[in-house]
C-alpha cells in the first residue's frame, strides 16, 4: 500500500494535497456540534450508494413500480436492508442538514467570509428536500400518490404561474405515468448531478477558509 | 505566491505588449469564437431540452363529447349522478378511467352538468333530496341546485361542464364553462 502510494506520489506529488486536506488545523474549542456537516456528508454517500443498488431492481412505471418495491422487500436478499437504509437515511438527511444549518446559524458561522458557503448550503438544503419529495413518490402506493397530489397542488397556489408549475411537475394536468418517470429522473439523475458539484464546492470552501471556531468570550 | 507578469488569459486582451484592447487580436478572436460556439451548442441542445421537459404543460388537453344517457332518463329539477367510462391517455398508457358527473335537467333541451368534485378540496359531494341541497361530506360544504355555495368552506360555485342535446341523448364534455 505504502509502496503504491509512493509510486503514485513520485509521479503526481499528491501527498501535500492530501496532507493539507486531511490534517488541517482546527480551531480550539470545537466539539460535537461541528460534526453535523460531516454526518450529513456521510449519509449523503450512504444514500447515493444504497440508491444505486435499489435502482438495480426498481422499475419506474405505474404498472410495476409498487411490485418492484415489493419484490425488493420480499424476494431480494438483503433488499429490505438496502431499502431500509435508503428509507431512513432520507429522513436522517433532512434532520441532519437542518441541525447542521442551525448550528451554523446560531454560532454565526455564516458571517464574513463564509457567506458563499452559506448560500451554497441553502441551495443544498432545497436539493435535499427535493430528493425527499421526488423519492417519496417512487413506491407508487396510496400514500406516495396522494402525498404527491397534495404536494403538487401546493405549487398551484402560487399566483399566475401556479398552474403552469403544477403541470410541469406532473407532466400534465393529472398525476400519472409521466409524473413517475420524471420524478424518477429528477431523483436519480438531475438532483445528484446538481448536488454533487455543489457539495464539492461547499466542502472546497470549508477546507480553503478553514472552519470557524467558537465565538470568543468578551 | 508572487506574480510578476500579468496573466494574459485573465484579461483576454492578448499577451503583454500586444495590440491595444479594441483591436481584434488572434487570441481575442479565438476566445470569442470558442464562447460563441459553446453558447450555440448550449442553446441548440439546451432550449430543446427545456421544451422537451415542459412540453406536457404547454399542450392543451383535448376533451371529447361523451354520451351520458337518454334525456328521458332524467327528471326535471331532480339531480342525478351519471357514471361513465372514458379512455384516457396517461403518457403512453391508455386506460379506461371511471368518471362521473351530476346532471340537472331544466327542460328537454336544457341541462346543467356539474363537475362531481367539490370546489373546496375535490371531495365527491352528493344530492340530498330531503334537504334539496348538494352536501359535501368532507368539510360540510353545502351547494344549492344552481351550484351556488350555501355554506361551508368551498370558495366558489360548483364547476359546470359543457353539454348539449343531440338526437334525444345528452352529451357532456369535461370542459369547465363557468370560469
Ligand atoms: C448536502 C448537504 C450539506 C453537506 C454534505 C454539508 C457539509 C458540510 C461540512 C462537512 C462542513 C464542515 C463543518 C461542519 O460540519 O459543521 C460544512 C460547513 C458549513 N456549512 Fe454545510 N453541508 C450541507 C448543507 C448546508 C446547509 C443547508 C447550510 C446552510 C444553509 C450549510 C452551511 C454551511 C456553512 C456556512 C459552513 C461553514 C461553517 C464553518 O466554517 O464553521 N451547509 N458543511
Ligand atoms: S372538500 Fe368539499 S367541503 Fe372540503
Amino acid at each position: 500500500m505504502v509502496k503504491v502510494l509512493d509510486w503514485l506520489d513520485e509521479r503526481l506529488s499528491i501527498k501535500p494535497f492530501f496532507e493539507h486536506l486531511l490534517f488541517r488545523k482546527m480551531p480550539k474549542g470545537i466539539n460535537w456540534w461541528w460534526t453535523f456537516g460531516s454526518a450529513t456528508l456521510f449519509l449523503l454517500i450512504m444514500q447515493l450508494t444504497t440508491g444505486m443498488f435499489l435502482a438495480i431492481y426498481y422499475s419506474a412505471s405505474p404498472d410495476h413500480a409498487w411490485d418492484s418495491i415489493r419484490f425488493i422487500e420480499s424476494e431480494v436478499t438483503f433488499g429490505t436492508l438496502i431499502r431500509g437504509i435508503h428509507h431512513w437515511g432520507s429522513s436522517g438527511m433532512v434532520i441532519l442538514v437542518l441541525a447542521h444549518m442551525l448550528r451554523v446559524f446560531f454560532m454565526g458561522a455564516y458571517k464574513y467570509p463564509r457567506e458563499t458557503t452559506w448560500i451554497v448550503g441553502v441551495v443544498l438544503l432545497t436539493l435535499v428536500l427535493g430528493f425527499g419529495f421526488t423519492g417519496y413518490l417512487l413506491p407508487w402506493d396510496e400514500k406516495a400518490y396522494w402525498a404527491t397530489v397534495v404536494g403538487t397542488n401546493m405549487a398551484e397556489q402560487a399566483p399566475l404561474i401556479g398552474n403552469f408549475v403544477l403541470k410541469v411537475l406532473r407532466g400534465g394536468a393529472d398525476l400519472g405515468a409521466v409524473t413517475l418517470t420524471r420524478f424518477y429522473a429528477f431523483h436519480v439523475l438531475f438532483l445528484p448531478a446538481i448536488a454533487l458539484p455543489l457539495v464539492s464546492v461547499h466542502l472546497f470552501m470549508v477546507v480553503k477558509q478553514g472552519i470557524s471556531g467558537p465565538a470568543k468570550k468578551k | 505566491m508572487v506574480e510578476t507578469t500579468p496573466r494574459p488569459y485573465a484579461t483576454g486582451s492578448g499577451s503583454p505588449g500586444a495590440e491595444p484592447e479594441h483591436e481584434m487580436s488572434r487570441r481575442r478572436f479565438l476566445s470569442r469564437a470558442i464562447f460563441a460556439m459553446a453558447g450555440f451548442i448550449g442553446g441548440v441542445i439546451g432550449l430543446p431540452a427545456v421544451v422537451h421537459t415542459i412540453s406536457p404543460a404547454l399542450k392543451g388537453e383535448q376533451q371529447s363529447w361523451i354520451e351520458v344517457g337518454n334525456i328521458s332518463g332524467f327528471q326535471a329539477g331532480q339531480p342525478k349522478k351519471v357514471d361513465y367510462v372514458i379512455y384516457k391517455a396517461d403518457g403512453w398508457i391508455e386506460e379506461p378511467s371511471g368518471k362521473s358527473c351530476w346532471v340537472v335537467k331544466k327542460s328537454d333541451s336544457q341541462f346543467v352538468v356539474y363537475d362531481p368534485r367539490c370546489t373546496h378540496l375535490g371531495c365527491p359531494y352528493s344530492w340530498h333530496t330531503d334537504k334539496n341541497q348538494f352536501l359535501c361530506p368532507c368539510h360540510n360544504g353545502v351547494f344549492d341546485l344552481e351550484g351556488n355555495v350555501i355554506s361551508g368552506p368551498p370558495p366558489r360555485a360548483l364547476r359546470r361542464f359543457a353539454n348539449r342535446v343531440e338526437g334525444g341523448k345528452l352529451l357532456v364534455r369535461e370542459e369547465v364553462i363557468n370560469g
